[in-house]
């Protein structure tokens, strides 16, 4: 079947346009985040570039040449702290639930299943009530632990479920020789499996940092002052009365650079990935 | 898991309720400290519903907590607030899984068939869309939208169209199209990943059959790459329909805050700003009780051969 050339144009124009509407408010950000304070809420594409906003994200200055740095650096921080714990948290225990999911039959597996399934499915909202009263009550409000700990409860269920799958993929009959050679169940599992799941388990594991740093409502109730990350610092800068968009772009751009590495990096497994279910809201 | 005893001394027979516990144990290493963090879903929706008929409003300084049984249920059911955001959410969710599905699908087709060669680089602009922050997005939008002339729609309309500016966020339909504008914007790129994955494990060989028996490109769509992608099409809908009805929380919360005038007011954002703004936490819980009851029924409903064929 020759198609004509024309056809072909025809085709690409038209996905280019539709790339374009996927890239161009990313694009558009990344402008205003370049742009000189004056000129940063309006539309206007012909000035020089400049890394004010960049630096109006870590500090403002007050009155002649006193400096205060914003609350940006440290909740950056938070937010690499918080995501990497998480991440290493919800990953440890999920590669062992997971494994005794794919691997051992026992009464209770499937519903097992089903429950996580509903967890997973059940929007993060409908916990935020218990999870505000359960951190206030603990003491677990604004630390680290608490917005950890809450986490890993929320980013568990998808986890189990694809790890499952990915050990699912991996013979059963390399462990029971390695066990027949006198190692451990225990042993089998860190000595052969998880070598072998390594890009599963790296997936994962940044599919889970991508949904920690991403994740919004939750730490909106459950993280105060010290411990706020970036993505509910950023929705600081819509006020009532008005948008900083200065800062707030250059923000934007600084939050979605990890992102898109990553995105980047498993863009291979991405799909796999993905196939769960949209992304939990 | 019985293969390392092989190796040991000849097991003693205990009795088979012996067993069965050992057994137990020996998986429960592996299962219960992920569940201790699972139960706490269980524990909340539990809480929850303490929450829902115990408390009926904080707002009065002192008042102790009084069992007010089903009163919060029954006001979350007639009250026309929730009504409003409960069918808010279902128009939404009716709406956008489908439309996103259906525009990925096509967008999937149409490079899929015809700009093959360019398929890794379209591929790699449509990963970033679904991974970016949802905050972020629902700003990035918000600057295209403002209402304002610094708005970048808004200008266009009058400086290059001589139109006049519209006030989008003060319009009901419009404040409803924005939102949906902001989740095509991630949902299109996540449905067209998963479609080009699906339609490029179609073997080639059938297309290569249709195409000796004469098939059309319309008649080949139809009857190979339709029926092959249709398990895949209602699995989307159903986890789409779902997390677009309790979901959507960001977008809300950055560019309407539910206005205007409660026009897209989802369920998400009515049970957030109904308790942590109102303080009617006794609604507010009653209202998630009720949301995690429809996911269960609807995930054991729905989704059960879904699980069957994964788990």
């Amino acid at each position: 079947m020759k198609r004509s050339k024309i056809t072909t144009i025809i085709a690409y124009i038209v996905a280019i346009l539709i790339a374009l509407y996927f890239v161009g408010p990313i694009i558009g950000i990344f402008i205003m985040s370049i742009k000189p304070v004056a000129i940063v809420a309006l539309p206007i594409f012909i000035f020089t570039p400049t890394a004010v906003n960049y630096a109006s994200l870590f500090y403002y200055e007050i009155s002649k040449g006193g400096v205060v740095s914003t609350k940006f650096a440290p909740s950056m921080l938070n937010s690499i702290i918080i995501s990497t714990v998480t991440t290493l948290s919800v990953v440890g225990l999920s590669a062992l639930t997971s494994y005794a999911f794919s691997r051992f039959r026992f009464r209770g597996r499937f519903e097992a299943g089903v429950y996580i399934f509903i967890c997973y499915s059940v929007p993060s909202i409908a916990f935020l009530y218990p999870i505000f009263y359960f951190v206030n009550s603990t003491g677990l409000y604004d630390t680290y632990l608490g917005a950890v700990f809450v986490q890993t409860a929320l980013g568990l269920p998808w986890t189990l479920w694809m790890l499952k799958s990915f050990f699912d993929g991996i013979p059963k009959e390399l462990e029971e020789s390695g066990m027949i050679d006198g190692c451990s169940r225990f042993g089998a599992f860190t000595r052969i499996v998880i070598p072998l799941s390594a890009p599963g388990l790296a997936v994962v594991s940044i599919f889970t940092f991508l949904f920690v740093w991403n994740l919004f409502l939750p730490m909106l109730v459950i993280t105060g002052v010290s411990t706020k990350p970036l993505v509910v610092f950023l929705s600081e800068y819509r006020t009532q009365y008005d948008v900083q968009w200065g800062p707030l772009a250059a923000g934007s751009i600084v939050s979605i650079i990890p992102t898109c590495i990553m995105a980047l990096l498993i863009q291979k497994y991405i799909v796999a990935g993905l196939t769960l279910g949209a992304v939990k809201g | 898991m019985e293969a390392r005893k092989i190796s040991q001394e000849p097991r003693k027979y205990s009795s088979s309720f012996k067993r069965k516990i050992k057994g137990k144990l020996s998986i429960a290493p592996y299962i219960v400290p992920s569940f201790v963090f699972l139960f706490i879903l269980f524990a909340s929706l539990v809480s929850c519903f303490n929450y829902s008929i115990n408390l009926s409003d904080l707002t009065i300084p002192g008042s102790e907590n009084v069992f007010v049984g089903m009163k919060n249920y029954i006001i979350v059911m007639t009250s026309s607030i929730f009504q409003n955001s409960f069918m808010i959410s279902i128009f939404y969710s009716l709406i956008s899984p489908p439309l996103s599905i259906f525009l990925g699908f096509a967008i999937a087709l149409l490079i899929t068939k015809y700009c093959r060669r360019g398929l890794p680089i379209f591929r790699t602009i449509f990963v970033i869309p679904p991974m970016i922050a949802p905050i972020v997005v629902s700003y990035m939008w918000l600057l295209v939208f403002m209402s304002t002339e610094t708005g970048y729609l808004n200008y266009f309309l009058k400086n290059f169209l001589g139109l006049p500016t519209i006030d989008f966020f003060a319009r009901p339909w419009w404040a409803r199209i924005i939102l949906l504008f902001v989740w095509q914007w991630s949902g299109i790129p996540f449905q067209f990943l998963v479609f080009t994955a699906a339609i490029l494990s179609i073997p080639q060989t059938l297309y290569e059959s249709a195409e000796i028996d004469g098939a059309s490109s319309v008649n080949t769509f139809r009857h190979i790459t339709l029926p092959l992608l249709k398990p895949l099409i209602i699995t989307l809908l159903l986890l789409g329909i779902i997390s677009g009805l309790l979901g959507g929380f960001d977008a809300v919360f950055v560019i309407t805050k539910g206005g205007p005038y409660r026009y897209t007011d989802l369920l998400g954002f009515r049970a957030y700003i109904h308790g942590f703004m109102y303080n009617h936490m006794g609604e507010a819980t009653a209202l998630c009780v009720l949301m995690t009851v429809i996911v269960v029924v609807y995930v054991i409903g729905a989704l059960r051969e879904h699980m069957r064929a994964q788990w």
